[in-house]
C-alpha cells in the first residue's frame, strides 16, 4: 500500500502556484485514519464545512506568509512539537473561524516551510486540548509523511546524477 | 520501499465535485470575500507587523484588528485606512473568471530560475538552491520539476529537461536562466 495525497482542488491558478495543499490519503500501512478518510465519513453539513476550512487554508498558504502569523491563534495554531530526522517539526491545528467545529490538523512539508503542506487529519471534535493519546496519533501520521517525502528527495537527487 | 503517490484520480476528482455540490451560493460568496482579509494580513506580515502593531498604527485596539481579519465584509474605507497605515494603496483590479491573480507586494520576491536537469545536484550541492522538496506538481508540465529552497520565502526553481515546457510558469515571475 502506498502513502498518497491527493491535492486539494485550487480554485484558481495563482500567481506562485507551486503552493498545494495535500491531503493525507492513504497512510502505506493501513493503521491509521487520515484525512481523506475523515473527509469522507463527515456529515454533509461537515463537509461542507471541511470544504470551507480548506479553501481558507489554501487562500493563507498561496500568500506565502506564515498561517499562524496571518490567522489570528484562535483559528490557527500549533497543537504538538517533536523531534524526527535531527529536525524539529510542529503539527498545527487551523479552523475556518472561533467557532467552526472542524478542525484540520496539517504540518508544513520538509524542509518547513516550503511549497508543500499537508493535512494529515480532519477533525469535528469541539474540545480545547488534545489528549497525549491523540497527539501521539497525529506524530505518528505526520513521521509517515516525513519519512516517505524523504526517501523521495533522495531518490530525486541521485537521479539527476 | 513504500512509494510516496501524489496524484489525484477520477473516483477522488468525483469526490471533490460532489463536495462542491454541497456549496450554496453564500459559500462561493464567502469563499471569494475570505481571500480579502487574508491577503490584508499577508501584507501586515510582509510589513513585519503584528496584530499589536498594526493596532497601534491605526490608534484601535488589537481585538478591533483580529475581528477585522476574520471577517469577509469589510468597508472599503477600512481596507484604505488599513493598506495606507501600511504604506501601500490598493486598487480595484478586475479579472475574468479563471484568470490569474495579479501579483501582490509579497510575491515579489519570487524568483523563477531554469536550470537543465542534468545541473540540479551540482547547484544544490553548491548551495546554489536550497532542497528539493517535492516533484510532483500539477503545473508545471511533465518532464519539469519544482525546487523549494528552505529559506527564502516565495523562491521556486523549475529544472526542465525541455525549457519551452515552462511556459506556464507565474505570469510575471522573474525567470533566471542558469
Amino acid at each position: 500500500m502506498a502513502l498518497k495525497l491527493i491535492p486539494y482542488k485550487n480554485k484558481l491558478p495563482q500567481p506562485v502556484d507551486s503552493r498545494w495543499v495535500y491531503l493525507m490519503s492513504g497512510d502505506g500501512v493501513g493503521q491509521f485514519e487520515h484525512a481523506w478518510k475523515d473527509l469522507n465519513e463527515q456529515t454533509k453539513e461537515n463537509k461542507r464545512g471541511a470544504y470551507l476550512a480548506l479553501d481558507k487554508l489554501k487562500n493563507g498558504w498561496i500568500t506565502g506568509q506564515l498561517l499562524e502569523e496571518i490567522f489570528d491563534r484562535k483559528i490557527c495554531h500549533d497543537v504538538h512539537t517533536f523531534s524526527h530526522l535531527l529536525k524539529p517539526w510542529t503539527i498545527y491545528s487551523f479552523k475556518k473561524t472561533k467557532k467552526d467545529v472542524i478542525r484540520l490538523y496539517f504540518i508544513y512539508g520538509p524542509p518547513p516551510p516550503n511549497g508543500m503542506l499537508i493535512v494529515i487529519k480532519i477533525d469535528t471534535k469541539d474540545q480545547q486540548k488534545l489528549t497525549s493519546h491523540q497527539k501521539e496519533n497525529l506524530e505518528k501520521l505526520a513521521k509517515l509523511v516525513i519519512n516517505l517525502q524523504s526517501k523521495e528527495n533522495e531518490k530525486l537527487i541521485n537521479s539527476t546524477e | 520501499m513504500k512509494n510516496l503517490s501524489i496524484q489525484q484520480s477520477e473516483s477522488d476528482q468525483a469526490i471533490w465535485d460532489d463536495l462542491e455540490g454541497l456549496l450554496t451560493d453564500e459559500d462561493h460568496e464567502e469563499m471569494d470575500l475570505q481571500e480579502i482579509p487574508i491577503h490584508m494580513a499577508a501584507l501586515m506580515v510582509h510589513c513585519g507587523k503584528n496584530r499589536n502593531q498594526m493596532a497601534e498604527l491605526l490608534g484601535v485596539t488589537r481585538a478591533r484588528i483580529t475581528n477585522l481579519l476574520n471577517k469577509t465584509n469589510i468597508e472599503t474605507k477600512t481596507i484604505y485606512r488599513f493598506t495606507k497605515a501600511l504604506g501601500y494603496r490598493f486598487e480595484v483590479v478586475f479579472k475574468k473568471q479563471g484568470e490569474h491573480s495579479s501579483l501582490q507586494p509579497w510575491n515579489e520576491v519570487a524568483q523563477f530560475a531554469v536550470v537543465p536537469s542534468s545541473e540540479v545536484s551540482t547547484l544544490y550541492r553548491q548551495g546554489k538552491i536550497g532542497s528539493e522538496a517535492f516533484v510532483t506538481s500539477p503545473q508545471p508540465p511533465n518532464q519539469s520539476r519544482v525546487i523549494n529552497p528552505p529559506i527564502s520565502y516565495g523562491t521556486v526553481i523549475a529544472a526542465s529537461t525541455q525549457p519551452q515546457n515552462l511556459n506556464n510558469l507565474p505570469v510575471g515571475a522573474q525567470h533566471h536562466v542558469y
